[in-house]
């Protein structure tokens, strides 16, 4: 089991990683980050069962707590964004261009 | 040879102070400054400070007399180089030598200036005539009171430079400057000689201060002696218009005659027989030998061209050359005295005779004795004083030049009775030449006159007076010199070798070369007879033309001498243009070169270096900006990568 | 158990392809929803019951409403993505990620030979080290829920 979900977190992260890269919307890409954190999370929670502490269930608990603030700001940041650029596509928005 | 030449020296008395002495050669010095700078506005005026200086000083001169006669010599010196050193210690002295040298430059400068005021009355720049002359009197004084070889031979020099602004006065003609300019160039080759003869002196002696000049003649080696002397009768030469250097006393002529009668007669030529007679310590036998030579062919070549010659000033500058050379034939023999004696006739009647032609020329406006004739009754005290310095010059019994040229006659005698015979021939010439002068001039028909000019009359009293005294010094001023007073001019230069009586032979002699001379310019160049048999005559027309054009010298100076000197400075100009030129013009086209070059290299290489780094950044900059895409997905993808590589790296 | 966690992790990791693969945004939204509730599951098996509750109820409750939300809000035509572009980035965002696979694998595989120990964390337990030994993230969390309300709230105001 351990390595199944050791292998399934990895293969989560990398996904999530792969989403970031790969999507054009920018709530796409927010959805692609959850993947992400809850990756961590399972990891933090498997070994929290593998070592028997409480440690990395509060950690996996801060992670959710976490992502909740911060899907709360990115959202919130693509509605402002949405209403000045009237898009959400990430690559159209390049005003950071060099 | 010279028997009596060891004997002959000035004798050197014991000094008088007397500072007095600066006046005489200031008084016409300050007549200069004066008219240089005020001339203009004096006018009429300038003439009379210029006789006020001159005359001034004849009095002084004068005043001096008395303790000169009397044996002593007056001096007054200041330290030049040196406080201490005795050797550069200038200043003027007064002995008999200086004091007759004095007394002529004086009283026949006064005169002269005199003359000039009318002679020059109408020259819009007589100001500066007499300014000059006033110079050249100051100057003149200076080189007979000097009592240092440094301050004769500045004076020397000075007296050269009046020369040529006076012979070159007007000098909007050209012959007149090109005269000047003769004049200044041939006197210089001698002065060159008297300065190397300085010089040697100085290295070899030591002190160049005359009354130092015995003792160097005791202790020097002959030959040194024979040198410095021959060197310092170079100096001579030039001043006195001796062969070879003699070309530019002719020329001179170009010049306002008062001009030629104070300077190129009675005084400036003088100098170099002055300069000969104060150094005459320091003359060897062998020094002095060649001094005759040059003396006597000066004498008799100079004789023959006066003979030929048919401009009045001409004749007169001739027979100057011949006079000088006499003089210094005299000097040659060693007898110092008898040349200082010619010396002062010669200064009075040739002055004298110049005036007299500046008189005809004035009145005239001719030259050219052609064109005169007959002017005896329209002129007549111009014809008498004429007169009067023709006889003297002749050696007329009693009359100045009898007693000095007779003086001479005798030394020859003593010396060398070849010698005698050859002066006496030089006499008959002599004789000649002035008596047809004087009869071509004053006697004869007188030619037309057309309109423009008008009959000619005498001079205005201002030119007739002067030159009235200057005869009655022509006249008897040999006096000084004749046995009758008990050779007073003897005593003074301090010479014993005096004689008491008159010398019946050599007078005898002399006559028949007057008479003759006389008699032969009556015949041939007034009578026009032809005393030549037919056989010869080519040969004496030949000898008339070579005399005619005074044997060619200036022609041979000009081929020889001058013409390859200009030929090589004008070589030396070009090598100079392309040569030295080339070279700075070389230089700087190179620098110009050098300047393209490090343009072009600063263009190509430093400017693309600078460029191509600044062009390189932003290439590579522009080639990184890429990255700045600002899209966020490519950040991110860089960061995975990095994420990646990193852990790759630094896995444990 | 290894049964239940194979066919839960499998469900997990069908979502999450579906996720960050479907052009429609909702779709994907929902399909995030079938991760999370897998992700729940999982926590159970692993005896973690209160997160699994707080998971459901925050990220899928909250987050997931939130997000659809969102969704809804930037309107139709941005919910849909085109092919094209996603195509021409997605070989090195493959590599990418398939490389970040490795290291993470590479990374945690010391750990495969861990056990389960027989007693899971007690839920007072967590209540106690919450209080006590991590109190400080914990009033952290507090103080930063409050920024990220009034940061949202800023915002998301109209201006």
């Amino acid at each position: 089991m351990t390595i199944i979900l050791l292998r399934l977190s990895a293969a989560l992260f990398s996904l999530g990683v792969y989403g970031i890269l790969t999507r054009r919307n920018a709530i796409g890409l927010l959805l692609a980050v959850e993947l992400m954190l809850n990756a961590a999370a399972l990891n933090f929670v498997l070994l929290s069962r593998t070592s028997g502490q409480a440690h990395a269930q509060i950690f996996a608990l801060f992670i959710i707590a976490l992502a909740a603030c911060e899907a709360v700001v990115g959202l919130a940041i693509v509605l402002s964004l949405f209403r000045c650029a009237k898009t959400v596509l990430a690559d159209q928005v390049n005003l950071l261009k060099g | 040879m010279f028997p009596h030449a060891a004997s002959t020296s000035i004798a050197i008395s014991r000094a008088v102070a007397s500072p007095a002495l600066v006046w005489l050669p200031l008084l016409p010095l300050s007549a200069f400054t004066i008219l240089i700078f005020f001339g203009r506005r004096l006018g009429r005026l300038s003439a009379w400070v210029a006789v006020a200086a001159l005359g001034g000083a004849c009095a002084l001169a004068g005043s001096l007399g008395e303790a000169v006669r009397s044996g002593r010599r007056l001096a007054v010196a200041w330290p030049w180089l040196s406080a201490t050193d005795a050797r550069w210690s200038m200043g003027l002295s007064v002995d008999g030598l200086t004091w007759l040298m004095l007394m002529i430059v004086t009283s026949i400068g006064t005169m002269i200036a005199l003359y000039s005021i009318g002679y020059m009355h109408n020259d819009p720049r007589a100001s500066r005539f007499f300014a000059y002359l006033s110079l050249f009197c100051a100057a003149m004084l200076g080189l007979v009171l000097a009592d240092h070889f440094v301050l004769l031979y500045a004076c020397w020099e000075l007296v050269g430079l009046c020369s040529y602004l006076l012979i070159s006065f007007w000098f909007e003609k050209p012959a007149a400057a090109a005269a000047g300019r003769k004049a200044f160039l041939t006197t210089r080759i001698g002065d060159t000689g008297l300065l190397i003869g300085m010089w040697l002196l100085w290295a070899t002696w030591g002190s160049l201060r005359f009354d130092q000049l015995a003792n160097a003649a005791g202790q020097l080696a002959p030959g040194l002696l024979t040198a410095i002397s021959l060197l310092i009768f170079l100096g001579a030469v030039g001043k006195s218009a001796q062969v070879p250097l003699h070309v530019w006393l002719p020329d001179a002529m170009e010049g306002p005659t008062p001009v030629s009668a104070l300077i190129h007669a009675a005084t400036m030529v003088a100098a170099g027989v002055y300069l000969v007679a104060r150094s005459a310590v320091l003359f060897t036998p062998e020094s002095r030998q060649i001094v005759l030579v040059i003396g006597l062919v000066t004498h008799l070549f100079a004789g023959m061209v006066a003979l030929t010659q048919t401009d009045i000033k001409r004749v007169l500058a001739h027979s100057t050359i011949s006079q000088l050379g006499l003089m210094m034939t005299a000097l040659g023999m060693g007898a110092v005295t008898a040349a200082m004696f010619h010396l002062l006739t010669h200064a009075f009647f040739k002055a004298l005779l110049f005036l007299a032609a500046g008189s005809v020329i004035h009145a005239t406006h001719q030259q050219e004795l052609s064109r005169l004739g007959g002017l005896w009754r329209r002129m007549p005290w111009t014809h008498a004083v004429c007169l009067i310095a023709s006889l003297s010059m002749g050696g007329f019994f009693f009359l100045s030049g009898f007693w000095s040229k007779d003086a001479i006659l005798l030394a020859a005698e003593h010396a060398h009775p070849s010698l005698m015979w050859g002066l006496l021939l030089g006499a008959t010439v002599t004789a000649g030449y002035i008596a047809r002068l004087y009869l071509r001039c004053f006697h004869g028909a007188a030619p037309d006159h057309d309109a423009a000019h008008h009959a000619p009359h005498e001079s205005p009293l201002i030119m007739v007076a002067p030159m009235a005294v200057l005869a009655v010094g022509a006249a008897f001023v040999g006096f000084a010199g004749s046995p009758f007073l008990g050779q007073p001019l003897w005593r003074l230069l301090g010479d014993h070798e005096a004689h008491e009586r008159l010398d019946a032979g050599i007078a005898l002699w002399s006559g028949v070369a007057l008479a003759a001379g006389t008699g032969l310019a009556w015949l041939i160049g007034f009578q026009r007879r032809q005393l030549v048999p037919a056989s010869l005559r080519p040969l004496g027309h030949r000898l008339y033309t070579l005399a005619a054009n005074k044997f060619y010298v200036d022609e041979w100076y000009a081929r020889a001498i001058i013409r390859p000197l200009l030929r090589a400075s004008a070589a030396l100009a070009q090598a100079d243009l392309r040569v030295i030129d080339g070279a700075v013009n070389a230089a700087g086209r190179l620098g110009w070169v050098l300047s393209q070059w490090k343009e072009r290299f600063d263009r190509v290489v430093v400017d693309r270096l600078v460029n191509g780094v600044a062009s390189a950044v932003r290439g590579a900059g522009g080639s990184l900006r890429r990255i700045q895409t600002g899209l966020v997905h490519q950040y991110l993808i860089t960061v995975v990568v990095a994420v990646v590589i990193l852990s790759v790296i630094f896995r444990r | 158990m290894t049964i239940a966690c194979l066919l839960f992790s499998a469900l997990v990791l069908i979502g999450a392809v579906w996720v960050v693969v479907l052009p429609n945004l909702f779709r994907a939204a929902l399909s995030l929803g079938l991760v999370l509730l897998g992700i729940a599951a999982l926590f159970i098996l692993l005896g973690a019951e209160f997160l699994a509750f707080v998971q459901i109820l925050v990220y899928v409750g909250a987050i997931l409403t939130l997000v659809m939300f969102a969704i809804m809000l930037t309107g139709k035509r941005a919910a849909t993505e085109t092919r094209h572009a996603a195509s021409r980035r997605s070989i090195p965002a493959l590599a990418a990620s398939l490389a970040l696979f490795i290291v993470l694998v590479r990374a945690t595989s010391p750990l495969r030979g861990l056990t389960a120990v027989e007693q899971p964390a007690l839920l007072s337990v967590i209540g106690q080290e919450l209080v006590q030994t991590f109190v400080l993230p914990f009033e952290v969390i507090s103080l930063l829920f409050v920024i990220a309300i009034v940061g949202a709230i800023v915002l998301a105001s109209s201006r």
